[in-house]
C-alpha cells in the first residue's frame, strides 16, 4: 500500500518530481560521462605512451633499473628468449641494447641513444615500425643502416640516404665508432624520443659494440596486455633472482600516478558541482514535504506510525532517485558509448599533450558497464542522502503541529 | 518605507529558518568550493608559468634568428651590438648595445645571458645527452632566484669554476651525487669535440622538465673556454620590472624587434605555448564550472522564492487591500532573496578567502604525489592565488542568479492576482 | 454502563514565551459512556480543539490523566499512540482531511489497510458504510472532484469504517453550508445509533449543537455546562 501511495504522490507533484529527477539525472549523467572520459583518456594516454616504445613488460638484469650500467646487462639473451617463447602468457619478445652515443655529421654533433634491435621481433612489441615517415624500416641482414628519429635527423641535417658517424663505448667499455647510413626516418609524436633516438639491426650493432647475446632489456608483449602485472610476477619467479621483470605499472609509475592525480582533481571539481545540486535537491525535498505537512499530520492522526510515514517518504525519494540514476546512467552511458566508438579529436591540443610526453590527439571515452553501474549506485546513495535530512526533520514533528502547520 | 520593507523581508526569512538557512548554506558551500578550486588551480598554472619564466624564458627571450630551429654556436646574440640604423653607406649598428639599452630601460628589471650547447655528460659508468648551459650565477639569482631551486649542494661553481649544477633527473639517471665527477663533452665552435671534467656542486629541481632532465649549468667563462666562443651568447632572457604588464611587454618586444631585426624576440608564452594553453584552458574550465554551479544554485533560490511567494499570496492580497503598491511587494521579495544571496556570498567568500589565505601562506602539500606532479611540470606544494576578481565575479554571479530566480517568481506572482486569492478566502 | 472515557484533573498550559502562559484547559473532569453522542461547544479559543486532541492522543495534557477503555493514555510512546489511534479512534477534521492522492474508497479503506485487513473485507466494509452514508456513487472519485459536504461524508465514513470505539470530529461542519451541515450531523447520529460508536464532536453552530444528546460547554478552558438531553 505504501509503495502505491508513494507512486501516486510522485505523480501528483509531477513538475517538482520531474525537476528532481532531471537534477539527479544530470548529476548521474555528468558523473558517468566524466568517469568514462577521464578513464578513457588516461587509458589512451598510457596505452600510447606504453606502446610507442617502452612496452608492457620489461625484463632487465637484476639491478639494471636502479643502476643502468653495463655490469647489469642481460648476458644470455638467447636462453631467455627461448624461455619466454615457451611461456603461454607471452605473445612475443624482443631484445634491445640501448647505449648513449654522440652522433656527428660534418660540423654537427648531437648526443642521443643508439639502440640495437631485432627488426622483425621489435615490430611485434612496439609501434616503432608503424612510425615510419620516410625511407624504410630496418630489415634482417641490415648492417650499418640506421632508422632515425625525425627531430634528430633535422638536428643533424640528414635525410634518407645520407651518412653520419657515431662515437660511443661498447659493452666492454671499448671505444666504438662507425659510419652509418640513414635508411628510414620515424616520428612517434613523442618529441623528446624523436629528438634523441636511432635504431639499427642488432646483429651488426653487436659486432661493433661487442654486445653479442647481450641486451639492456627484453621487451615482452603479453597475450593479454591487461594481465601484464600478473605476467611480470610469473616471469620474475620463472627467470630467477638474476633478472627483473617489471610491467608498465612500474616502469611508467609516474605517468600512472599523474593520471590518478588528474582524476583526483577531476572528481574534486565534479564534487563542487554535485554539492550545489544536492543542496538544491535537499531544498526541493524540504519544500515538497512541508507543502504536504498537513497531509502527513492527518496520516499520523489516522494511526499511521512515524515509521510508516518515514518509509513512505523514503520510498518516494528512493523511486525518484532510481528514475534519476536510470535516466542519467542511460544518457551518460549513451554518450560514453558514442565517444568510445567515435573518439574525440583535439588537433589544437597536441602541443599540450606533447608537454606531457603524450602523442595523442584522438581520445576515446571508456565504455565500461560495470563502472557506469558503480557510478549510478554511488549517485543513488548520494541522492538518497540529500533527501534524508528534510524527511527526518518533517517526520520528527508531532502530528498536532503538522496538522496545524502554516 | 525602505526600512519597513527590509523588516518584512527579514521577518519572512526568519519565519522559515531551515529553508533560508539551506539556501544560504548552499550558496556559501558552493562558493567556497569554487573559490578553492579557482585559487588552487590558478596557483598550479601560475607556478608552472613562473617556473618556466624564472628558470628559462624570462618574460622575453632573445635568440639569434634561426637558433631555435637549429641551436648552433654559429647563431649567437651579441649583447654589445647596437640597434640597426641607416648610416653612411648602408646599414650599420651604432648607438648603445643591446645589453646596455636593456640595463638603461626602466621597464626591464634584469636580464641574463646564457651560452647553450647540446652535448654529452658522462660518469665513469653512464653517459647521457645533456644541454650545457653557461650562466652567470649572480645574474641568474637576481633574475630567477635560481638558488631556490637547489635541492642539495651549493649555489656556487667553486673558486676555479670547476663546479656544475645539474638537473635532478639527470643526476638520478647518471647516478651521480654531490661532489661526483662528471665529464661533459660537446662540439666547440670550430666543430671539434671538446670536453672537460667537472664536479657536481649542486643539484637543481625546477620542475621545468627540459632543464631537470638535461641541464648542466656551468660557469659562463668556462663554457666560453670549452666551446671556443669569445663573445656572443645563445640566449638573452629578461624580466619585466614590477608595475609593467602585458602591454608594456608587447611594446618592448616590438621595440626590440624593430631595433634588432636579425634577432628573434619571443615572449615566454611563445616559447612555452602549452603553458599559455593551460592557462586559457583553466580559465575556460573555471568559467564552465562556475556557470553550472551558479545556474543550479539559481534553480534552488527560484524554488524557495516561488514557494515563499505562493504561500503568501493571501498576505500580499491583504497588503494590496490596505493600500500597499505591488512595487512594495516586489521590493520585499527581491530584498528577501538578495539578503539570502548576500549572506551566502559573505559566508562563502569568508570561508573561501580564509582557506585560500591559508593555502597561499602554507601551500597545499601534495608531496605524496610529487613524482607524478613533476610529470606535469608541477611543484609538490602548490601555493594558492587570490585574486580580487574571484570575489567580484562571484558576487556578480550570485546577484545575477538571485535576480533571475526572483524574476521568474515575480512572474508567477503577477499571474496569480493576489486580490483574487483574498476574496476566495 | 461502565465509564468508557474518563478525564480527570486535565490542565493544559501553552507557554509561547517565558513571560506569557496561556491556560488552554483548566481542571477538566469529564466521564463519557460507551455509545454516547456528545457535542463540545463554546466560543473560539475556549479549548475545544485542545480537548479533542488530548482525548485522541494527539496532544498530551500538562497534568491530569486520560483513560480510554481502562487504558491510561498519558505516558504512551508515539508509536503506541499511533497504534491506539489506528485501532480505536476515528478522526474527522475541519477541512481538507482526505489524503489527496487516494480515491474516496481508498480513503475510507485507508485505516483498515493500515490495520492489515484483507482487501475483500475492506471492499465489503467500504461498500456497506458508503451505502449507509449515501456516497456509494462517489467511491472512485478523487477528493478534489468532490464538494466540501461530500468530502466530509467520506471523512466520516473513513472514521467509522474500521469500527473504532470512539470517533472524534473537530468542527466537522465549519466549512459547510447549513443544509450540508445538518445532513452531516444527521448521518453521524444515525451511525451512532446503528453502529453503536461513541462520537464526540465540537461545534459552535447552535443548530448543530442542538442535535447532540449530550452537550459539554467550554469557556476559557473550563467546563461550564455538562448536560444530557434525552430525546427519546
Amino acid at each position: 500500500m505504501l509503495l502505491e501511495l508513494a507512486i501516486r504522490n510522485i505523480r501528483a507533484h509531477g513538475r517538482r518530481s520531474l525537476l528532481t529527477i532531471l537534477l539527479g539525472a544530470v548529476s548521474t549523467g555528468l558523473l558517468v560521462f566524466s568517469t568514462a572520459w577521464m578513464d578513457g583518456s588516461h587509458a589512451q594516454m598510457i596505452r600510447n605512451a606504453v606502446e610507442i616504445y617502452p612496452g608492457y613488460l620489461q625484463i632487465t638484469g637484476a639491478s639494471f633499473r636502479e643502476s643502468p650500467s653495463y655490469e647489469h646487462l642481460i648476458f644470455d639473451v638467447e636462453r631467455l628468449s627461448g624461455l619466454l617463447a615457451r611461456e603461454p602468457g607471452v605473445a612475443d619478445s624482443s631484445p634491445r641494447f640501448e647505449s648513449f652515443v654522440l652522433f656527428a655529421r660534418d660540423e654537427k654533433a648531437v648526443g642521443g641513444m643508439l639502440t640495437g634491435l631485432v627488426p622483425a621481433r621489435e615490430a611485434a612489441v612496439s609501434r616503432l615500425r608503424d612510425s615510419l615517415v620516410a625511407g624504410r624500416y630496418l630489415e634482417k641482414g641490415d648492417s650499418n643502416q640506421l632508422y632515425l628519429g625525425k627531430e634528430l635527423a633535422r638536428r643533424l641535417g640528414v635525410g634518407v640516404g645520407d651518412e653520419l658517424a657515431f662515437v660511443g663505448s661498447g659493452a666492454d667499455y671499448s671505444f666504438a665508432a662507425d659510419r652509418l647510413r640513414v635508411v628510414g626516418i620515424f616520428q612517434t609524436g613523442l618529441f623528446d624520443f624523436d629528438a634523441a633516438s636511432a635504431f639499427m639491426a642488432k646483429d651488426y650493432f653487436d659486432t661493433i659494440m661487442a654486445a653479442e647475446n647481450q641486451a639492456t632489456h627484453i621487451i615482452v608483449q603479453p597475450r593479454d596486455p591487461g594481465q601484464a602485472p600478473e605476467l611480470a610476477r610469473r616471469l620474475a619467479t620463472l627467470l630467477g633472482p638474476e633478472y627483473q621483470a617489471a610491467s608498465w605499472r612500474e616502469t611508467m609509475a609516474p605517468l600512472v600516478k599523474a593520471m590518478e592525480i588528474d582524476s583526483l582533481f577531476g572528481y574534486l571539481t565534479l564534487a563542487v558541482i554535485f554539492i550545489v545540486i544536492f543542496f538544491v535537491i535537499m531544498i526541493y525535498t524540504l519544500l515538497l514535504v512541508y507543502a504536504r505537512i498537513r497531509e502527513i499530520g492527518i496520516m499520523r492522526a489516522l494511526g499511521t506510525t512515524p515509521g510508516q510515514v518515514l518509509t513512505l517518504l523514503l520510498l518516494e525519494s528512493a523511486l525518484l532517485g532510481l528514475l534519476s540514476v536510470l535516466l542519467g546512467g542511460l544518457i551518460g552511458g549513451a554518450f560514453a558509448y558514442y565517444y568510445s566508438v567515435h573518439p574525440m579529436v583535439f588537433a589544437s591540443m597536441e602541443e599540450q599533450f606533447r608537454q606531457y610526453g603524450l602523442a595523442v590527439s584522438a581520445i576515446p571515452a571508456a565504455f565500461a558497464p560495470l563502472v557506469i553501474l558503480r557510478d549510478m549506485a554511488l549517485m543513488y546513495l548520494l541522492l538518497l542522502l540529500s533527501t534524508l535530512y528534510p524527511i527526518i526533520k518533517v517526520n520528527g514533528l508531532p502530528p498536532i503541529e503538522a496538522i496545524h502547520h502554516v | 518605507m525602505s526600512s519597513l520593507v527590509l523588516k518584512m523581508a527579514w521577518a519572512s526569512l526568519a519565519r522559515r529558518p531551515t529553508r533560508s538557512l539551506l539556501v544560504v548554506l548552499m550558496i556559501a558551500v558552493s562558493l567556497w568550493g569554487l573559490l578553492l578550486m579557482q585559487g588552487i588551480y590558478d596557483g598550479m598554472t601560475e607556478q608552472m608559468i613562473s617556473n618556466a619564466i624564472r628558470s628559462d624564458a624570462g618574460h622575453l627571450s632573445i635568440f639569434a634568428r634561426g637558433y631555435r630551429l637549429d641551436p648552433s654556436l654559429d647563431l649567437l646574440v651579441e649583447p654589445e651590438q647596437g640597434p640597426a640604423q641607416e648610416v653612411a653607406g648602408g646599414l650599420g649598428n651604432e648607438g648603445p648595445g643591446l645589453a646596455a639599452s636593456l640595463a638603461a630601460d626602466p621597464r626591464v628589471a634584469s636580464h641574463v645571458v646564457r651560452l647553450r650547447q647540446n652535448g654529452l655528460v658522462a660518469t665513469s659508468h653512464y653517459s647521457r645527452h645533456a644541454e650545457i648551459i653557461g650562466v652567470e650565477l649572480e645574474g641568474e639569482q637576481l633574475q630567477g632566484r635560481l638558488a631556490d631551486y637547489l635541492t642539495t649542494g651549493k649555489y656556487d661553481f667553486g673558486p676555479k669554476g670547476k663546479g656544475a649544477i645539474i638537473g635532478h633527473k639527470l643526476a638520478a639517471k647518471l647516478q651521480v651525487r654531490l661532489g661526483g665527477k662528471i665529464v661533459v663533452s660537446a662540439q666547440d665552435r670550430a666543430g671539434e669535440l671538446a670536453g672537460t671534467a667537472l664536479r657536481v656542486s649542486g643539484i637543481i629541481r625546477t620542475n621545468n622538465m627540459g632543464l631537470d632532465e638535461n641541464a648542466v649549468f656551468i660557469d659562463l667563462a668556462r663554457a666560453r673556454g670549452l666551446l671556443g666562443v669569445e663573445s656572443g651568447v645563445s640566449q638573452l632572457a629578461l624580466l619585466l620590472a614590477k608595475g609593467y604588464g602585458e602591454e608594456d611587454l608587447a611594446a618592448l618586444q616590438g621595440e626590440l624587434r624593430a631595433g634588432w631585426p636579425d634577432l628573434a624576440v619571443s615572449r615566454w608564452d611563445e616559447l612555452y605555448p602549452a603553458l599559455m594553453q593551460s592557462r586559457v584552458l583553466m580559465r575556460g574550465f573555471s568559467l564552465v564550472v562556475s556557470g553550472l554551479v551558479f545556474g543550479v544554485a539559481g534553480l534552488g533560490i527560484f524554488g524557495v522564492m516561488l514557494v515563499s511567494v505562493l504561500e503568501r499570496l493571501r498576505e500580499f492580497g491583504i497588503m494590496l487591500a490596505i493600500g500597499a503598491g505591488l512595487n512594495t511587494i516586489r521590493k520585499t521579495i527581491l530584498l528577501e532573496s538578495l539578503l539570502m544571496g548576500l549572506a551566502g556570498f559573505l559566508a562563502g567568500a569568508l570561508a573561501g578567502g580564509l582557506s585560500l589565505l591559508y593555502f597561499r601562506r602554507f601551500g597545499l602539500d601534495l608531496s605524496v604525489f610529487s613524482e607524478a606532479l613533476a610529470e606535469f611540470g608541477m611543484d609538490a606544494v602548490t601555493y594558492a592565488i587570490i585574486r580580487f576578481s574571484y570575489f567580484s565575479e562571484a558576487l556578480a554571479a550570485v546577484i545575477l542568479a538571485t535576480l533571475v530566480s526572483v524574476y521568474f517568481s515575480l512572474r508567477v506572482l503577477g499571474r496569480s492576482r493576489p486580490m483574487a486569492v483574498i476574496n476566495k478566502g | 454502563m461502565a465509564v468508557f472515557l474518563e478525564l480527570s484533573g486535565i490542565n493544559k498550559k501553552f507557554q509561547p514565551d517565558k513571560e506569557v502562559a496561556v491556560l488552554a484547559l483548566s481542571g477538566v473532569e469529564l466521564a463519557i459512556d460507551q455509545g454516547e453522542f456528545v457535542v463540545i461547544s463554546g466560543p473560539s479559543g475556549s479549548g475545544k480543539t485542545t480537548l479533542l486532541n488530548i482525548i485522541g492522543g494527539l496532544d498530551s495534557p500538562s497534568s491530569g490523566e486520560v483513560r480510554l477503555a481502562d487504558l491510561l493514555l498519558t505516558g504512551l510512546s508515539e508509536r503506541e499512540l499511533s497504534r491506539l489511534r489506528r485501532d480505536h479512534i476515528g478522526f474527522v477534521f475541519q477541512a481538507y482531511n482526505l489524503l489527496p492522492v487516494l480515491t474516496a474508497r481508498e480513503n475510507i479503506e485507508y485505516v483498515m489497510r493500515l490495520q492489515g485487513v484483507g482487501e475483500p473485507e475492506c471492499r465489503a466494509r467500504s461498500g456497506e458504510i458508503s451505502a449507509k452514508l449515501g456516497i456509494d456513487s462517489l467511491l472512485d472519485k478523487l477528493p478534489h472532484q468532490l464538494s466540501g459536504g461530500q468530502q466530509q461524508r467520506v471523512a466520516v465514513a473513513r472514521a467509522v469504517a474500521s469500527t473504532p470505539k470512539l470517533v472524534l470530529a473537530d468542527e466537522p461542519t465549519a466549512n459547510l453550508d447549513s443544509k450540508a451541515a445538518a445532513a452531516l450531523i444527521d448521518m453521524m447520529e444515525r451511525l451512532n445509533d446503528e453502529e453503536g460508536v461513541t462520537i464526540i464532536f465540537s461545534s459552535h453552530d447552535p443548530m448543530v449543537i442542538a442535535k447532540a444528546r449530550r452537550s459539554v460547554v467550554l469557556h476559557d478552558g473550563r467546563i461550564v455546562t455538562n448536560v444530557r438531553h434525552d430525546l427519546s
